[in-house]
């Protein structure tokens, strides 16, 4: 009995150690509000986290190098990876308090991000003048705005669209595809360049399992992935999707399931396109010219596939960063997003990464030395601006919905699951993790 | 006669050498693919590299974007260390009190720490992130060392337990009679004989905590925090099959300290196995 | 009287000095986590809010409302129970090569040892990845035979067993303590049986195998508690996802998906937790049918 109340008294103690820290470190965090304006000469150090390949790293290296040099006081510690690292990181990271205080992110990721809390809303920052964001054009302000409030400072926009190999089309005899081609067009021009290609190399990747393709699928028939905190779409627009690529699969003009799923999560350098195995693959347009250092065969960029009778609408992608809320040095933190997105300097070292500049101004000082694949890169997002729309909002839980969409595409391509008890499974899954 | 049971004793010998080959033949692919240039990596499978070049670790050894493996490798030999010391401190304490000194409530303690021994990591994880959470140990090596410090490993603790029982009692008797208090019998009679205990604990340590993989996954963040095993998945991801060479370079440096470890305490894994039955 | 009395209670008090890192150890990082854990999978917590009380929801919902635990339960129990026996049939056999007094035993054994010593690495699941792989040097050479494999590691059916194999390869240690156990048995037994006419098969089903029981046992309980903890080798070869199709998506992985890819640590602790009886009545089981094949000494 006296033994049992001495352990239940250190429990109880060792619970109350556990609090008192607690409450320490929230304190800790509260004090460093926006507001303060006390560490602006001091030496600080912030954290800032990307993702990409090795192209990119050693792009944002040059890039942060020069930040560092324009302001000595401030050092900046990096951190990347690939997306899919990056993500499942950044996350782990929040949920220990410990988020970089400049944070990379995407329409894909904003609303997950805001959510957890990786996110703070910047518009005391923009107040206060530490952002410059009036020259920032409506579709990449509007793109970085979560329930009106800003929290993403756009680095550039761009659109979903098939880059293809123009060296395979021309020796392939298949004429270059044109802006608004339809889904019926995208198979045909796929089995052509098939006759070509023979057994080791594919026309395209199997995109059955690509969730932003599914996605723009949807919003053609008027839907999208999500609503509010449900599925916004209907089990036969899956079965269509999922039966495409099927199709597409027969065909043979697509890899076979065991070396699509072996592809995984590559970053473009060693991506099949690059690498000349496939000739089309849907992705952002501003990795083009990633792609583009990648291979000797010029590239092309067109607009995905779309449905004759639907919408002709694309979303529009906005890649930019956001500053975390238990950032100690917000303001410090809002000088090097400010430097990136508003300095010369930095423009010309970025060029452009992520697209087209939020700043009309910044795209002119990279204008003229535009090469070949940003040029391409340009003319097809100027051409494809006028039929986007932001980016649809995305609930809690939807990174996980859509690496569903690859596990059922891929049971159906491994002839696991008909297509039918695929779309069974997607939509009961989805609907659990959503509600869980 | 004679010449039937060598011959057979031949077969065996081939047989088991096979064995060995087969067994380690991919290790060997691996330290020889690194050792090949790039353009012959895919064209010539012999294990003999017909050209060696050490391109691929001078190449591998530059890590990521600034990063090198001497900082991931650094990184882990603190992690390794600390822990080491961790580990033979709170265990031979433990166990000098378990193994030699009366107490109440010591039969229920002892069943209490191999009750401990049993419990899966999984099942502690998360009330355990959660609170180095909020003691803010995020991103340190703390969560990963600091518990060595008490003990927590109740298989070393039972090792030295068993250890320090098979010594004779006589000795410290002696102790005693000379007016040496539980104290200095620790340090002055104890410590020193149970080396052994403390070199296959040392040597266990280093193994384990250099193969983990799943605390440091959860706990280390940040890039400048990484060990040589994050370190590995992350050039994975970064160069993939792409850089194959560097990769199989730096896999294969990764392993090397715990081959080291293995070659100069053989005597000590083999016994600890054996004794304990442990993996 | 009163000094001496003291000074008792003071040296009565040096034992839990000893014992206070350990005592310490226990509370806080293993009895409070653990009672933590299983108050947390009644709840919904999620890391960020505060854990509302959901009773057994997580456990109904693990059993009947989520195909991929159900998967990832099917894929650990298939690992377990064929790669364990495979890896312990291995160490079995090798121990007794071994073990027939040729020489060389101590180089062998170390040579053995070597996979159990880096199986677990991160370098080795890269490897893994490789060895495997549609251009791997399995394919490679079983391509020498006329035989034609796609990738293991991309196609479902195959992935778990290069994992199976992984484990498998690791048989070293369990090979250490068998020739250890067989170092036990004396040999008088042999040399009796011998002249009662036993032939070798005979002394090995007779003599061999029973006196190993209790060594099986124990090898058998230790692989397979720590086959059910796997994590690495699947966390490496498949990315993270537990791919291709969920077809290595190991019970531990799945575990970190929901408790720290999405932090439902609720959801995840009671996953833990329910890992934790199954292991607990596995080990019973095995204990409980020992007295049936085990043969005890006393």
């Amino acid at each position: 009995m006296k033994k049992q109340k001495w352990v239940s008294g250190l429990l109880i103690g060792v619970l109350l150690l556990l609090a008192a820290c607690s409450n320490g470190k929230s304190e800790q965090s509260g004090s460093a509000g926006v507001s303060s304006d006390t560490a602006s000469k001091e030496n600080v150090t912030i954290r800032m986290a990307w993702w990409g390949g090795q192209a990119r790293h050693d792009m944002m290296n040059a890039l942060l190098d020069k930040f560092e040099e324009k302001y000595p006081n401030i050092k900046v510690e990096r951190e990347f990876g690939t997306e899919n690292q990056f993500v499942e990181k950044i996350n782990t990271q929040a949920a220990g308090g410990n988020t970089p205080d400049v944070v990379q992110t995407s329409s894909f990721f904003l609303h997950d991000f805001v959510a957890r809390k990786i996110h703070m809303d910047l518009d005391p920052l923009v107040a206060s003048g530490d952002l410059y964001i009036s020259n920032f054009s409506d579709a990449d302000l509007n793109g970085g705005k979560v329930d009106g409030k800003l929290y993403m400072i756009s680095f550039g926009h761009n659109i979903t669209g098939v880059i293809y190999n123009t060296a395979i089309f021309e020796k392939a005899g298949v004429a270059l595809p044109k802006n608004n081609w339809t889904w019926d067009e995208y198979f045909q021009t796929a089995q052509e360049l098939q006759k070509y290609l023979g057994k080791d190399a594919w026309a395209s990747e199997d995109e059955g399992g690509t969730y932003r393709g599914f996605d723009m699928f949807l919003m053609q028939r008027g839907k999208s992935m999500f609503n509010g905190n449900d599925l916004g779409f209907e089990k036969q627009d899956l079965v269509d999707w999922l039966a495409f690529w099927d199709k597409m699969r027969k065909a043979g003009v697509v890899p076979p399931a065991a070396i699509q799923a072996e592809q995984g999560d590559k970053p473009q350098e060693q991506s099949m396109l690059a690498r000349g195995k496939v000739a089309m693959v849907s992705k952002s347009s501003n990795q083009l010219k990633i792609f583009q250092k990648s291979t000797k065969d010029n590239l092309g960029i067109v607009s995905y596939p779309l449905s004759p009778s639907g919408d002709q609408v694309f979303p529009l992608i906005i890649a930019g960063a956001g500053i975390s809320p238990n950032s100690k040095h917000p303001k410090e933190a809002a000088k090097l997003l400010n430097f990136i997105v508003n300095e010369g300097d930095a423009a010309t070292i970025f060029r452009g990464e992520h697209g087209p500049q939020a700043s009309k101004k910044m795209q002119d000082v990279i204008m003229g030395s535009l090469g070949e694949p940003e040029k391409i890169e340009y003319a097809f997002v100027d051409e494809m601006l006028p039929s986007t729309k932001p980016y649809p909002a995305m609930p809690a839980g939807s990174t996980s919905v859509q690496k569903l969409v690859l596990t059922e595409n891929q049971a159906v391509a491994f002839g696991k699951k008909t297509i039918e008890q695929a779309a069974d499974d997607f939509i009961a899954q989805a609907q659990q993790i959503l509600k869980r | 006669m004679a010449l039937a049971i060598r011959y057979k004793k031949l077969v065996l010998h081939a047989l088991i050498i096979a064995g060995v080959v087969t067994m380690l033949y991919p290790v060997l692919w691996m330290l020889s693919t690194s050792l090949k240039p790039s353009d012959m990596m895919f064209t010539d499978y012999s294990l003999w590299p017909k050209k060696i070049t050490f391109d691929h670790y001078i190449n591998g050894w530059k890590g990521i974007s600034r990063i090198t493996f001497t900082t991931f490798y650094m990184n882990s030999l603190v992690l390794v260390f600390t822990a080491i010391i961790g580990n033979i401190v709170s265990c031979s304490l433990a166990a000098y009190a378990f193994g030699r000194l009366e107490f109440k409530g010591k039969k229920l303690m002892f069943s209490l720490m191999l009750i401990t021994m049993m419990i899966p990591l999984h099942v502690l994880v998360i009330p355990q992130y959660i609170m180095f959470n909020k003691l803010d140990w995020m991103n340190t090596i703390l969560p990963i060392v600091v518990p060595k410090f008490f003990a927590t490993e109740g298989f070393f603790v039972f090792l030295t337990i068993q250890f320090i029982r098979s010594l004779p009692r006589e000795l410290d008797q002696a102790a005693t009679v000379d007016g040496c208090g539980p104290i200095r019998i620790y340090t002055k009679v104890i410590l020193p004989l149970i080396v052994p205990a403390i070199v296959t604990t040392t040597i266990f340590t280093f193994i384990w905590t250099w193969n983990d993989f799943f605390s440091q996954l959860l706990y280390l963040t940040g890039q400048e925090k990484l060990t040589v095993t994050l370190a590995l998945r992350m050039f994975l991801d970064a160069m993939g099959d792409s850089a194959l060479g560097s990769l199989f370079a730096m896999s294969f440096l990764s392993i090397v300290p715990v081959f080291l470890m293995f070659l100069f305490f053989q005597r000590f894994i083999v016994e600890g196995i054996a004794t304990s039955g442990i993996k | 009287m009163r000094t001496e009395a003291a000074r008792r209670r003071r040296e009565s008090l040096i034992p839990y000095l000893f014992l206070a890192p350990w005592l310490i150890g226990v509370l806080a990082f293993s009895a409070v986590p653990i009672f933590t854990s299983l108050y947390l999978s009644f709840t919904n917590y999620n890391f960020i809010g505060t854990p509302d009380w959901i009773g057994l929801r997580n456990y109904i919902t693990m059993f009947t409302d989520d195909p991929q635990y159900l998967q990832s339960l099917k894929v650990t129990l298939m690992y377990v129970f064929v790669a364990v026996p495979l890896e312990l049939a291995f160490a079995l056999g090798l121990a007794l090569l071994l073990n027939r007094g040729i020489g060389g035993l101590g180089i062998y054994r170390s040579l053995y040892y070597i996979p159990s010593l880096i199986g677990g690495s991160v370098a080795i699941a890269i490897l893994w990845r490789q060895v495997f792989g549609a251009e791997g040097i399995v394919n490679k050479t079983l391509g020498i035979f006329g035989i034609d494999m796609p990738s293991w590691i991309g196609t479902p059916s195959h992935a778990v067993w290069a994992l199976i194999l992984l484990k498998v390869w690791q048989f070293g240690s369990p090979m250490i303590i068998f020739l250890a156990g067989l170092k036990q048995i004396p040999n008088d037994f042999y040399e009796a049986s011998s002249l009662d006419g036993a032939g070798r098969w005979k002394q090995f089903t007779h003599i061999t195998v029973p006196m190993l029981t209790p060594i099986i046992l124990f090898n058998a309980i230790m692989q397979m508690i720590s086959a059910f903890q796997a994590f690495t080798p699947a966390y490496v070869i498949s990315d993270g996802t537990g791919g291709p199709v969920n077809s290595t998506l190991f019970y531990t992985l799945y575990l970190y998906q929901n408790g720290f890819g999405n932090f439902q640590m609720g959801y995840a602790s009671s996953m833990a937790w329910v890992l934790f009886i199954i292991i607990g009545i596995f080990t019973w089981l095995a204990f409980k049918s020992s007295n049936k094949w085990v043969h005890y000494d006393n």
